[in-house]
């Protein structure tokens, strides 16, 4: 119970834009002011404080791990320790950023809208990500309000930004389609698939948008995606019968969403957990050869090697993944290739 | 046919004017929707005034058996035919651990003589298994209200023979088997003019099946209630009324089977506008069902088809009640589950045949994060015509404030009301009530005017607590109307039965209730506040039957008892 109570802290958020550091910064504050003067929304009186350096680390270093996307996350605590520290509307613009994070994250429009307000008038000109992050807040606020037809052109900026962002790529299409315009919301759901396969509430989006659309199989389609995924997540029993079927809808999802790395890795994960280390090492052996796998694949492929008797196969079988695979980070194949010239650590 | 004010309004009658500070400004705004702060009720807790002393005792022992958390209901009905609602309680049992101070049994309140009077050892035997929720209908159109109840374990039917009743469980067939049950809802799903029930079923769990969660390690104190991930949900249950008081379980070939959700909330109301009844499951942790009427008893689960299965985040919930209502005037059905704390509670609007989750737009999602809702309803509670929300609030953990800091076991139940167009506000207790100020573990509601002076009251039950009864105070509102529907071709009890009421150029939706909010049933007449709508009152009336009749002309502040139309 605890841990699904826990659990479910985490899920509205997960919402930070790809880091983009260098991208130039394209929000001017006075853009940015003429853009929150449109928004008539209520806002906390601004109030700003200056603490002591010392002070303002420690508080900045806290509420970062309090709206951090982990289990130990507490928004509302966030937010009552940075108003604290640096006021409703902090000169610093890290401290309104994840001021604005948490007030949002803990249901405080108004001073998510003030913190945001702050954040704009000290934009950074290196922190784009976190810029593209404060428009999607923005933008979704509306939403919350009911006002979608207003929140595209702020998630628009957000995207101007941050090209690459699924979750303004997605509420972009949610925004459209609660506005009416579910053909024209499609497209910006495919797209944020595209950079977020598993991204279940955009599957579930896509769902409904077909079959509104009339579109009855791809919409079936669509669903089971999106079954199978709420099947893979959010789950926190032990018993047989749901262990088996989370193994079971990420089997599937294999096949289904193979670009959905995090997937195959949990199965995996779960096959080493029920005793089928060679079953896991073959999947393993599929899943890093792909472009742009993730880290952890070979992290965990290094372990099972590792763990082989024979260091000499599991050098030579390294070396081969390795000229097969694509997209590695340089540091990464540096390193992997170092284990496989000179053997695994013990 | 105006029903007279009861005894037990007259009997307690307080001042009307005591309602806090709320100003009594005229009401305003489109389509006479008054702002919701102007016109606020103030409901009073009338419980002890009244004589209602039921305290619902869990069997909680420290052991943490998974049953206890999760509170029972009560049922209005008029039992001896007086015209009077009285009132049954739902209680608890002595679980594994737990040694009872007090004989543990269902109780039945009459109204008499102003006050509510235990009648349980008279009028029925007390029964005392850990019981669930009860559902007031007249099952065998003999003209008084009967009673089903559901327990952890075997369900029971109560015949009410005049007053008194009798245990026909068995030779109706109505047990449904020694399972874990929640709530339960009659409707005439075949149209046959009897009603029929559908019973929830929650989950394949035993009392002592071993389970600890939590931190056990740490202490008995650490240990939680399982969440309902860590058992397997079961079918629910549709049995069809024969119409020789007995029931054949249709379940099977309904389309029900094999659907085994974590049913909490049942809610009945022809969605589709098709003429007959279809059902909605708030399914705990799991995906909600909801059961499309395709006819001859046969269901299709249209949740994801229609969009109701996850909320609007693609997500399941933890939902517990559930309730059907037009909420933002416009004609058809919305719908609306009241979940686990950081799991808003969910409104989906009813667009062109398809749901929209508009929680946050409508105001019903940001106030509800912190708190666990079970109960909920929609009622017009100020009379201003248009329909405003309660929920009953409580966690499931009775060691929450331990476990997750900063959350409470004991929660304040939430009114919030409607402007008219479906967006809320959350009533402080000063407008609503002392009561909605004070912290209780909130599991069901049922609402009745139980004083017939045209507002509706609420009854709370909590887990572990006792029950209250809130009277409206609203009764110096200016205009109201209510119905007392008989059927013929429909049952002689018609729930689901609709109304159009077209009065002042709108048209106000409402329904006698089937199933809904937590584990309880409901004043089988409906209430429909006018504001200052002006003019001529004319109702559609839609019977389970399909009979469609209409009636003009119809005076308000009355109740009207209206018979369908041969």
């Amino acid at each position: 119970m605890l841990r699904r109570l826990l659990l479910a802290l985490l899920l509205p958020c997960a919402c930070d834009p790809p880091a983009s550091p260098g991208a130039p910064p394209t929000v001017a504050p006075s853009a940015a002011a003429a853009a929150a003067e449109a928004l008539d929304g209520a806002r906390v009186p601004a109030t700003t404080l200056v603490p002591a350096p010392a002070a303002a680390a420690a508080a900045l270093a806290r509420a970062r791990e309090l709206v951090a996307v982990h289990a130990q996350a507490d928004p509302p605590q966030a937010l009552e320790l940075l108003t604290a520290t640096f006021g409703s509307a902090p000169s610093d613009p890290e401290a309104a950023f994840l001021l604005a994070r948490a007030a949002f994250r803990a249901e405080a429009p108004a001073p998510c809208r003030t913190a945001l307000d702050a954040y704009f008038a000290h934009a950074p000109a290196d922190r784009a990500d976190w810029s593209a992050e404060a428009w999607l807040l923005r933008g979704w606020l509306l939403e919350r309000e009911g006002r979608f037809a207003e929140a595209p052109p702020l998630y628009a900026r957000a995207l101007e930004l941050s090209p690459r962002y699924a979750f303004a790529l997605f509420r972009t299409g949610n925004a459209l389609s609660e506005s009416g315009d579910d053909a024209g919301a499609l497209p910006w759901v495919d797209r944020a698939l595209a950079e977020r396969p598993a991204l279940l509430e955009a599957h579930f989006l896509r769902a409904q948008l077909l079959r509104r659309l009339g579109r009855a199989e791809e919409a079936a389609q669509a669903a089971l995606l999106h079954k199978l995924l709420n099947d893979t997540q959010d789950n926190v029993a032990t018993t047989r019968e749901s262990v088996v079927q989370k193994v079971a809808a990420l089997e599937q999802l294999e096949k289904l969403l193979p670009r959905w790395f995090e997937g195959r890795l949990q199965l995996t994960q779960l096959q080493l957990r029920f005793g089928q280390p060679e079953l896991a090492l073959t999947r393993l052996k599929a899943l890093v050869v792909e472009p742009d796998a993730p880290r952890d694949g070979w992290l965990l492929l290094i372990e099972l090697l590792r763990r082989s008797s024979n260091d000499a196969l599991a050098q030579r079988d390294l070396a081969a993944l390795l000229r097969k695979a694509k997209g590695i980070a340089p540091e990464l194949r540096a390193e992997l290739e170092e284990l496989a010239s000179e053997g695994f650590p013990r | 046919m105006r029903r007279t004010r009861g005894a037990i309004a007259l009997a307690v009658l307080l001042p009307l004017a005591s309602c806090g500070n709320d100003p009594v400004a005229p009401s305003g705004g489109a389509g006479g929707t008054a702002p919701a702060s102007a016109a606020a009720p103030c409901f009073t807790d009338v419980t002890a005034a009244l004589g209602l002393d039921f305290v619902h005792e869990t069997g909680a022992s420290g052991q943490r058996h998974f049953v206890e958390t999760n509170g029972s209901g009560a049922a209005w009905l008029d039992v001896d035919g007086d015209r009077r609602l009285d009132l049954f309680l739902v209680q608890g049992a002595a679980l594994p651990g737990f040694t009872a101070t007090r004989p543990l049994h269902d109780t039945l309140f009459l109204a008499r003589d102003g006050r509510f009077v235990d009648v349980t050892p008279d009028a029925m035997r007390g029964e005392s298994a850990h019981g669930m929720a009860a559902a007031a209908a007249d099952y065998d159109n003999d003209g008084d209200s009967d009673l089903y109840v559901t327990n952890y374990g075997k369900n029971v039917l109560w015949r009410n023979d005049g007053g008194t009743f009798t245990d026909v469980t068995e030779a109706a067939g109505v047990a449904d088997g020694d399972r874990y049950h929640s709530s339960c809802a009659w409707a005439d799903f075949d149209g046959d003019g009897d009603l029929d029930l559908y019973v929830v079923g929650y989950v394949d769990y035993r009392v002592g099946d071993g389970k600890v969660c939590g931190d056990a390690a740490r202490g008995p104190e650490w240990t939680s209630y399982c969440h309902p991930d860590m058992y397997q949900g079961i079918d629910d249950t549709l049995l069809r009324n024969d119409g020789d008081g007995t029931f054949t379980d249709v379940t099977a070939t309904s389309g029900l089977a094999g659907k085994k959700g974590k049913g909490l909330g049942v809610a009945v109301a022809d969605y589709d506008d098709d003429g007959d009844l279809d059902v909605f499951v708030a399914n705990d942790a799991d995906v909600n069902f909801l059961w499309r009427n395709d006819g001859g008893l046969r269901f299709t689960d249209v949740a994801s088809t229609l969009g109701v299965d996850f909320n609007g985040e693609g997500r399941t919930q933890s939902c517990m009640g559930a309730a059907f209502a037009d909420v933002d005037g416009d004609a058809d059905l919305d719908l609306f589950t009241v979940n686990l704390s950081n799991e808003y509670n969910t409104l989906w609007l009813q667009d062109g045949g398809f749901f929209r989750d508009r929680s946050f737009a409508s105001g019903l999602a940001a106030p509800s994060m912190a708190w666990v809702g079970f109960g909920t309803l929609f009622a017009d509670f100020d009379g201003d015509g248009d329909l405003d929300v309660v929920v009953a609030n409580g966690h499931v953990l009775d060691n929450a404030e331990k476990l997750l800091p900063g959350t409470t076991w004991r929660q304040p139940a939430h009114l919030y009301w409607n402007d008219g167009k479906g967006r809320f506000t959350l009533a402080g207790a000063e407008s609503a009530g002392s009561y909605f100020g004070e912290r209780h573990v909130g599991r069901g509601v049922a609402a009745a005017d139980y004083d017939d002076d045209g507002d509706l009251d609420l009854l709370f039950t909590h887990n572990g607590e006792a029950a209250r009864l809130l009277r409206n105070d609203r009764g110096n509102q200016p205009a109201w109307i209510g119905f007392e529907l008989v059927g013929r071709r429909s049952p002689r009890q018609p729930l689901g039965a609709e109304l159009l009421v077209r009065v002042g150029g709108r048209t106000l939706r409402r329904m006698v209730r089937s199933g809904e909010s937590y584990l309880s049933s409901h004043d089988p007449r409906v209430l429909v506040g006018l504001g200052d709508l002006t003019g001529p009152v004319e109702v559609e009336l839609r019977w389970p039957s399909g009979t469609r009749q209409t009636l003009h002309e119809l005076q308000s502040r009355r109740y009207h008892r209206i018979e369908e139309a041969p």
